[in-house]
């Protein structure tokens, strides 16, 4: 166990008189300065509400429920993804399906997206695929109540892409 | 022009608030512009807009700004002295305000067989008063601190106080320096001193003295680099901490008031204040009457260029009242137009002694605008000092270097080469 020494770059008397080295950063600054003021193009700002990016592939939003063919939910009420639901957002409440072939559907299906945590869990967690995620990331709201995401609410197909 | 009113416009008292208009637009009046030039100019150098919502070019940001402050709750935080709670800020920017009085804005002129001047207040002592008053302001801060009763806030003024010694000091060697070159201490012979080439300006005379001053200012006026007063990631604000509404906005403002008055003065003791090297030889006698036409001409074209500009569509898709902004500089434009037209049409002896001294104080603005920008720029371009490099920039190298700078001054007066 030896002291490492380390090489500190010495200042050189240049460095130490401020002055040159202040100027230096000086033109420095005004250059980005003037090319930002000519050129508004070269600045990477997003002018948010007018200019949007475009959404990236995967995108982890709010959620939404996928339908059969006739309309219905796909959903079967297994609880997987309430079970795998890290910060205990979703609530589903099962009840029997009219259909003979599909054993259980649900009454009603809650996510709470003030508590979710947009990991995507249940997503992977679902055998039906029949929660997924959306690119809508606009979710600022002025009530807490109008955050409480019911089933009807989720089935509705968003309109973005 | 009758009797009545050429007494009026020769008197003393009507220069004085005159000058006091004129300093007043380019402090309390300019603070809201000063504020909206320093976070513009903040975002481009930082590669963004910065605020370009309200108003064209956000201009109207500033007065959101102003209206925030003056309608915020005013917190007096439990156990702080109340009085010198209240009297802290007032301390700062009346100090701050005073300095200004006696700066002067144009050089002497006959009028009505009486000499005149843009100036407030034409104390013999100049500098020394400037000197001498801008360094109470140290007190108003300290109290700040003190009768806030929060630890940062103590710290701030106890960093301001020893800051503000230490450089004070510094000031005040760079300024004998100046003094000696010019053989004045009044700032209006000191800008006399310096008319004629280029190289009778006090940056050519003294360059020591400037590079000390410049440095000695920015500290004076708690800004980058020396900033420690108000360090934000250190001390919170500093000594305004615990302030809020519009206390806290007399602070900002004094803030700005100091970097109008040192801004100012680099320009009048290290620049030319309100001369164009060479100007008379160029333009001959009476230069400034007939430059100001074409200061005015050069007004005008600029605002035209805004007039268009802000009607641009891609300057009109944030905000709004572009178009009203278009036609006020349009208005602004027609009457610059005119009053240099008037001043090139008509030779009247006080028209053009008036129209030179329009010329020097356009002169002296753009070399203020350029110092004021100078230390937004500062700003944006340098980290803090810590505070041992502080000190010892103060006391082990610009000290030293003043007074070596005064005696090497001195001996070259008496060696008759300055």
């Amino acid at each position: 166990m030896g002291t490492v020494k380390i090489k500190r770059p010495q200042l050189t008397w240049r460095d130490r008189m401020y002055f040159p080295e202040i100027l230096r950063g000086l033109v420095i600054t005004i250059k980005h300065g003037l090319k930002s003021l000519f050129v508004p193009r070269s600045m990477p700002t997003v002018q948010y509400p007018e200019e949007r990016k475009p959404p990236l592939p995967r995108p982890r939003g709010k959620h939404q429920l996928v339908r059969r063919q006739d309309g219905s939910p796909l959903c079967v009420a297994c609880y997987c993804c309430q079970t795998v639901c890290p910060p205990l957002a979703i609530r589903i409440e099962a009840e029997e399906s009219p259909d003979p072939e599909i054993e259980k559907r649900p009454k009603s299906f809650r996510i709470d997206l003030l508590r979710c945590i947009f990991c995507g869990m249940c997503v992977e967690a679902c055998p039906k695929y029949a929660i997924v995620m959306t690119d809508n990331y606009e979710l600022a709201a002025e009530t807490r109540e109008s955050l409480q995401a019911g089933m009807e609410d989720l089935l509705e197909k968003e309109n973005r892409s | 022009m009758p009797q009545w009113l050429q007494t009026v416009v020769s008197s003393s008292w009507f220069w004085a608030a005159l000058a006091l208009l004129v300093g007043y637009s380019l402090t309390l009046f300019g603070i809201p512009i000063y504020t909206w030039w320093e976070r513009r100019g903040a975002g481009l150098i930082q590669l963004r807009p910065g605020p370009n919502r309200r108003g064209p070019y956000g201009l109207v940001q500033a007065i959101a700004d102003a209206v925030k402050l003056a309608v915020k709750e005013d917190v007096v935080p439990q156990g702080a002295d109340r009085f010198l709670h209240a009297l802290a800020p007032v301390l700062v920017m009346t100090v701050a305000l005073t300095t200004f009085a006696i700066i002067p804005w144009s050089g002497d002129f006959e009028l009505f067989g009486r000499t005149v001047r843009l100036q407030v207040a034409d104390l013999n002592v100049g500098i020394l008063f400037v000197m001498a008053v801008s360094s109470l302001a140290v007190h108003g801060i300290a109290l700040a601190g003190w009768s806030s009763n929060n630890k940062y806030s103590l710290l701030g003024a106890l960093r301001s106080a020893a800051q503000m010694f230490s450089y004070e000091l510094s000031l005040g060697l760079a300024l004998v320096a100046v003094v000696l070159a010019t053989g004045a201490v009044s700032i209006h012979q000191m800008v006399a001193d310096q008319i004629g080439p280029i190289w009778r300006w006090g940056v050519f005379q003294a360059p020591v003295a400037f590079i000390i001053f410049i440095s000695a200012a920015y500290a004076e006026a708690n800004r980058v680099p020396f900033d420690l007063v108000e360090a934000d990631s250190e001390i919170v604000a500093g000594y305004h901490t615990e302030y809020s509404a519009l206390r806290f906005g007399l602070f900002y403002m004094a803030e700005y008031v100091h970097m109008a008055v040192s801004a100012a003065l680099t320009a009048l003791l290290f620049f030319g204040g309100w001369h164009i090297p060479w100007i008379e030889e160029i333009v001959g006698p009476r230069a400034y009457a007939k430059l100001f036409p074409w200061f005015m001409l050069g007004g005008a074209l600029f605002c035209l260029f805004l007039a268009w500009d802000v009607r641009r569509p891609v300057r009109k898709r944030f905000t709004r009242g572009n178009d009203l902004m278009a036609v006020l500089c349009v208005m602004a434009a027609a009457a610059m137009v005119a009053l240099a037209a008037v001043v090139w049409r008509f030779d009247f002896d006080w028209l053009q002694t008036l129209a030179a001294m329009g010329g020097q104080v356009v002169v002296l603005v753009v070399k203020f605008l350029f110092f004021f920008w100078l230390f937004i720029w500062v700003r944006w371009t340098l980290p803090r000092f810590r505070y041992d490099q502080l000190m010892r920039l103060g006391w082990k190298v610009l000290l030293p270097l003043g007074l070596a700078n005064v005696a090497v001054t001195a001996l070259l007066v008496v060696a008759g080469w300055l």
